[in-house]
């Protein structure tokens, strides 16, 4: 056995800290001999690499990236949870002993300030050194994120919001050291050990509620044994899907997935292909039809013969695609990021102007050295670094709240420049089930034709027969008999009854009940006609009933149940919802024309295309991207790759795995309201981010000329930094408080 | 000002206990979910498997 020449390996990256790293990860990769293509994604931390194995295996890349000063694991699912674990218990005791540091300092610091007067010298030199000392592991271990973030960024001449952080601490903790060392008058001791632990604040934040979200959205996943029932000379073995070779036969029972792409070899049944193609209704394959591996087999036991192997499949041709479409999603600046760029080096400036205009008056030089700390210390950019990470924290935990699962901050912000919006059929805007309509009566009447339908049905889990007994619970039947005697004839119904002369029932196609002689009137086959031209799926209902002498009566069909994937009852509330946001609005479905044009006509969506495969959904994200961010919102193992394509990806949790893992969202509730809400929550989160920058923006405006003058004493300068703060805190809570706007219309109700 | 020499050194004696033992806390795990436990059992269906221990 060899190995392929050409391979693709994923690397776990940890380290990356904005669009530079990704760039650094991507060129050194690329620059590798046997690499032909590196594309790293910043949302995730990953990295998928095609390469040569011959020329550079897995082991040489992660060794390439490593060198750079990232951490690389070459791709394992199974070690995915571990590192971010690990970081977060770090981050959060950095946090609290930056904390505990930052309290004493500022108790010892506001003794010095209100205390000068009546402190003897020796107590006053003290307190300095005990501040001093307080603040050294602060501005050192605590820090040290901050720290390796500046050199990152400044080896890659990036300014990031790790600069000025490091700029602001460094030089406070120095003015500290420097002052008490000359007994000035003031010595600044608190700044350093403040700025440290606000910021670390709002990243701590940030980072636990991000874990928070993603780790309630891997409860959704099951973790599905990937087995398959194998046929042997001498039985059945149970082995994983991964051995399975081709021509191979395996069984798949009733309730079971289909392992691999293959044949039918033996055997008949219907197939619920909904989640991998969107297909709304049971599909009939025989012997000699292809099956897709992934789709559920509903009614009887069959034999496949396996033509594809598990990593040759369609299931692995769509995980290859994902994989593609998330490593070439393009990186969106977030906005702190667009600030940090020029925040740096306008106080750089401003230090240094103050420095220069002080010289020129002919101040001395400690003088001039301490007034251009001061701007430095006081233009730290606590704010700015608390101004998205606390009302990131605030959306997420609202949205989680409503139902609504945001997996990364990022996303937040993405989902806030969403100008179109791309909406799946099956799952998303329909309930992504069978559900009686309509009873069409002929015969009897509309109550009798449902009973006589449920009785025949019996306890079957086939989707038209859930459909069936959840329509004759409503119309208050009683439960059937689960013990009349029924068969099921694949693709064509159900017969039941006829036991001890009882009436014998047909539920199921027009052919099943020609085949008992049974005529459909004339208005009865126009009526069904119309429905099934609407894209609904039928089942003709009859009895025969033997009369007293035990010959059957004429026999005749009791009436026909119109069955269809109903639509969310609030898909046109949230239909509507987004047509108020002002978003460019489509149904991208894999289903038949005739079923997605009744379902976009009754949510009221006016554009839509049926029978798009999974590429073409990527390629419909693609299209809409020039125009701006595009959000998809989708159930199915075929939406996988354009959600995570998209900007923002919608999954829901009932939906395929592969969905949930892909996309950025998860929604808990079965609601698609939930797409205009996280729109428009998103959208209000943008809006707290940027006053927030602005209030933080304004606090800098005003303390800077104050201490390039020489004017600000550092006790009003950190009150003044502590309300800034505050202020912006106080500002993001509010998001905790966010409701949708009231839908238009009364199906506004929810 | 003599008793600041006592008093000083004492609460952050005390200050540094307390924050040993939360970091401690944060060793053990205790805190890397705080939301998770109070809803498990709303998802505490067969399909869910619980978290793998020892991590």
């Amino acid at each position: 056995m060899s190995a392929p020449a050409s391979a693709e390996t994923g690397l776990l990256l940890d380290g990356l800290r904005c669009a530079g790293c990704v760039h650094r990860v991507e060129q050194a990769l690329r620059a590798l001999p046997g690499v032909t293509e590196a594309a790293v994604n910043f949302t995730t931390h990953r990295a998928l690499v095609r390469h040569e194995r011959a020329r550079a295996d897995g082991a040489a890349l992660v060794v390439c990236v490593e060198s750079l000063g990232y951490r690389a694991t070459a791709y394992d699912p199974e070690s995915l949870d571990r590192p971010a674990h690990v970081a977060a218990r770090d981050a959060v005791v950095r946090l609290m002993v930056a904390g505990f540091l930052a309290g004493n300092v500022m108790l010892v610091s506001l003794a010095l300030y209100l205390g000068t007067a009546s402190m003897d010298p020796t107590t006053r030199r003290a307190l300095r050194w005990l501040a001093v000392a307080l603040s050294a592991p602060a501005v050192t271990w605590c820090a040290a994120s901050f720290w390796r973030g500046a050199w990152h960024g400044l080896r890659r001449r990036e300014l990031t919001l790790d600069v000025p952080v490091v700029l602001g601490c460094t030089t406070a903790f120095v003015v500290a050291v420097a002052g008490t060392l000359a007994e000035t008058t003031h010595v600044f001791a608190d700044s350093a050990s403040m700025i440290v632990f606000l910021i670390l604040l709002g990243r701590t934040l940030e980072g636990g509620a991000r874990a928070r979200a993603a780790g309630a959205v891997e409860r959704f996943v099951r973790l599905a044994p990937e087995t398959a029932q194998r046929v042997t000379a001498d039985g059945r073995e149970t082995v994983p899907v991964t051995a399975l070779r081709v021509g191979d036969r395996v069984i798949v029972a009733p309730g079971q997935s289909v392992p691999a792409d293959g044949r039918v070899a033996r055997g008949a049944t219907e197939l619920d292909e909904s989640l991998l193609s969107g297909e709304s209704l049971p599909v009939l394959h025989g012997p000699g039809d292809a099956v897709t591996g992934g789709t559920r087999n509903l009614v009887a036991e069959i034999e496949v013969e396996v033509m594809a192997t598990a990593s040759g499949g369609t299931l692995a041709r769509i995980a290859a695609l994902l994989e593609r479409a998330q490593a070439e999603r393009p990186h969106v600046q977030r906005v702190v990021d667009r600030v940090s760029v020029w925040f740096a080096p306008a106080v750089l400036i401003a230090a240094g102007a103050t420095a220069g205009v002080w010289l020129a008056a002919g101040a001395a030089p400690l003088e001039v050295a301490l007034v251009a700390a001061s701007v430095l210390i006081v233009a730290c950019p606590c704010a700015l670094g608390l101004a998205t990470p606390v009302a990131i924290t605030a959306a997420i935990g609202r949205a989680a709240g409503m139902g609504i699962l945001f997996k990364s901050g990022a996303a937040v912000e993405r989902c806030a420049t969403v100008s179109s919006v791309l909406l799946d059929k099956t799952g998303t805007l329909t309930e992504g089930r069978l559900a009686v309509e309509e009873v069409i009566a002929a015969e009897g009447g509309e109550r009798e034709t449902l009973a006589a339908a449920a009785a025949a049905e019996g306890a079957s889990t086939h989707p038209i027969a859930v459909a069936v007994r959840e329509a004759a619970a409503a119309a208050g039947i009683a439960p059937p008999d689960a013990r009349t005697p029924r068969s099921v004839r694949v693709g064509r119904g159900v017969v039941a009854g006829g036991a001890d002369g009882a009436e014998v029932i047909l539920v199921g196609s027009q052919a099943l009940l020609e085949e008992h002689g049974v005529t459909v009137g004339a208005a009865l086959n126009e009526a069904a006609g119309k429905a099934a031209a609407r894209g609904r799926s039928l089942a003709f209902v009859a009895a025969l009933r033997p009369d007293s002498s035990g010959r059957t009566e004429r026999p005749k069909a009791l009436g026909v149940l119109v069955l269809a994937d109903p639509p969310r009852p609030d898909a046109r509330a949230a239909v509507a919802a987004l047509r108020a946001l002002g978003v460019d609005l489509a149904l991208v479905s894999g289903d038949h024309a005739a079923a997605v044009a009744f379902a976009a006509a009754r949510a009221g969506v006016d554009a839509w295309s049926a029978g798009v495969s999974p590429e073409g959904k990527v390629e419909a994200v693609r299209a809409r991207r020039p125009f701006g961010g595009v959000l998809l919102a989708g159930d199915g193992v075929n939406d996988a790759a354009a959600l995570a394509a998209a900007d923002v990806g919608i999954a829901f949790a009932r939906g395929a795995d592969v969905a949930i893992h892909a996309a950025d969202v998860v929604v808990r509730a079965p609601r698609l309201g939930a797409v205009p809400d996280a729109l428009g929550l998103a959208r209000t989160t943008l809006r707290r981010i940027r006053e927030n920058l602005c209030v933080a923006l304004a606090y800098n405006a005003i303390a800077i000329p104050l201490a390039a003058c020489g004017v600000l004493h550092p006790l009003p300068a950190a009150v003044a930094m502590g309300l800034s703060s505050l202020v912006v805190t106080a500002n993001s809570v509010r998001l905790l408080r966010w409701r949708p706007p009231l839908a238009a219309g009364p199906g506004g109700a929810r | 000002m003599s008793f600041l020499a006592i008093t000083i050194p004492a609460t952050l004696l005390l200050a540094a206990v307390l924050v040993g033992l939360l970091v401690g806390a944060v060793r053990r795990g205790e805190l890397d979910d705080l939301e998770g436990p109070a809803e498990r059992h709303v998802f505490d269906d067969d399909s869910c498997p619980e978290r793998p221990s020892g991590q």
